[in-house]
């Protein structure tokens, strides 16, 4: 809670960078070390950790940690990553998803992972699905590598058969990654022309574009704007506030204009850059005037934000906020800040257990 | 014979706003023959005959009957109109300095907002289902 106001991360995962991690080949180790580099780009001052601290296999406890005892977050959607061909166990493995969900199923809600170019992935859901009943979406990558293999959102033989079984297993979202494409791999398919043909083709079912605004930023507004069950979910976007607020600012601009707030939906994809400082920033951020006069946008109010923070991803899905607020309170986070009176710095918990398990 | 008073020019040029040349109007933009330059002059003689010359954008224009027919009704509908006389001018050669300048601007923004905005800013509110209300 921020000034009040509940704080729901639409995306948090807990990482494994470590070296052993890696697939054999070019794009694995490219990005691999992009992701320390993108996090001394970008991290701020505070929140910045050194490349023995980071490359590590972050645990699931080491993500409640940053969340619920170094920053603001309430609730946190945890993604499980299918980035199979760079990194061994997909880069954020279902066993976290697991042992979040049965450790704290208060603090955070789930999304299943597939990599659907591989044989077998609608066996995968159903068994994912088994084992964690409450997930509520799926996440999903466009292409992969070596070989190198991409996938549309509106392909009805390889795409529709996937959003058929969410809905059977009671999914109520996907979540894609786009816009941001990965290392030295055509970026074709992390543009947004292949959602709308999906959000057509299944209006009970809801879509998230993960990173919104990064890149295509018009052609992401307009699809926010005219689909009813798209959102733009604003992991690593909304880091831009901090670390590059024009940019920010024009994306988050045309978004709104195009899209209007309900369509936001707050994130952050922590534990890669900290998520306090992202919350402070959009705690009471403005747009700069000379966007609001181009797009005619009032000051955003203390309402816009709540939805920002929480109250559109809970109207996406269904939740009610109230229940989730009393699901936390005097929980074990909830104590624990109470005892410290109030947020230990940004990874501070992590130093701690670096210091005391060197890295491996 | 009519017993109101006789009409003037300035309340059939303003009857004449609501004429819309057609192609503008299929277009989405719709402008009147007055502003588009195309009402050329308006005459009334002392029997209270009205006649109007009007020009047209190109010199194959098919909607000249149709705008024509619409001028007449709309004019003959004026009171204090004995008749209406309606008649192509044919040595007037539009190009857009004949527009009014206000609406010459409006066109231009208008064709300019239709070229680049497929959609309308948050017209998922419009008429779209959400997933939750369904």
């Amino acid at each position: 809670v921020i000034d009040g106001m509940f704080v729901l991360d639409a995306t948090v995962h807990a990482f494994n960078l470590h070296g052993s991690n890696v697939q054999d080949n070019r794009w694995a180790r490219d990005l691999h070390q992009a992701f320390f580099d993108w996090h001394v780009e970008y991290a701020t001052p505070d929140e910045l950790l050194p490349y023995d601290l980071y490359m590590r296999d972050w645990s699931a406890e080491a993500l409640t940690e940053v969340l619920f005892k170094e920053s603001n977050t309430d609730v946190g959607v945890h993604h499980v990553l299918r980035m199979d061909s760079w990194f061994r166990d997909g880069f954020v493995s279902f066993e976290k998803n697991l042992e979040l969900y049965q450790r704290w199923p208060n603090r955070f809600l789930m999304y299943l992972g597939i990599d659907p170019t591989s044989e077998g992935c609608l066996d995968d859901l159903r068994r994912q699905k088994e084992m964690i009943p409450d997930a509520v979406g799926l996440k999903i990558y466009p292409a992969q590598v070596n070989p190198y293999r991409a996938w549309r959102a509106d392909d009805r033989e390889m795409a529709f058969p996937i959003f058929e079984l969410c809905q059977e297993l009671g999914l109520k979202t996907v979540a894609f990654h786009k816009s941001l494409a990965v290392l030295g791999v055509p970026t074709a398919p992390y543009l947004i022309d292949d959602i709308e043909g999906a959000a057509m083709a299944f209006p009970d079912l809801n879509f998230e574009i993960v990173h919104a605004g990064t890149a295509f930023v018009e052609h992401t507004a307009h699809v926010i704007g005219g689909f009813a069950n798209v959102y733009a979910n604003l992991e690593i976007t909304s880091l831009l506030a901090c670390a590059a607020p024009r940019v920010f600012a024009e994306a988050f601009a045309a978004m709104l204009y195009w899209g209007g707030i309900e369509k936001l939906l707050y994130a952050t994809g922590s534990m890669e850059w900290h998520s306090q400082p992202i919350i402070e920033t959009l705690a009471t951020y403005q747009l700069p005037d000379d966007l609001s006069t181009k797009y005619g946008l009032s000051p955003l109010t203390r309402a816009d934000r709540e939805l920002l923070f929480a109250g559109n991803y809970a109207r996406m899905m269904g939740l009610d906020l109230d229940e989730l607020r009393r699901g936390i309170e005097g929980d074990e986070f909830d104590q624990w800040q109470q005892s410290n009176g109030g947020l230990a710095p940004g990874y501070s918990h992590w130093r701690q257990r670096c210091a005391e398990e060197p890295a491996p | 014979v009519t017993t109101s008073s006789p009409p003037t020019v300035a309340a059939i040029r303003e009857a004449l706003e609501a004429v819309t040349d057609p192609c503008s109007t299929a277009t989405a933009h719709p402008v009147s023959i007055v502003d588009l330059g195309l009402v050329r002059s308006i005459t009334i003689d002392d029997q209270r005959m009205v006649r109007i010359d009007l020009g047209t954008t190109g010199p194959s224009c098919l909607y000249y009957p149709t705008i024509a027919s619409t001028v007449a009704r709309v004019v003959s509908e004026l009171p204090g109109v004995a008749e209406v006389d309606v008649r192509h001018d044919r040595s007037f050669k539009w190009d857009e300095s004949a527009m009014d300048d206000e609406a010459r601007q409006r066109r231009a923004d208008g064709l300019l907002h239709h070229a680049t905005s497929p959609i309308r800013p948050q017209q998922w509110r419009e008429n779209q289902q959400t997933p939750e209300s369904a």
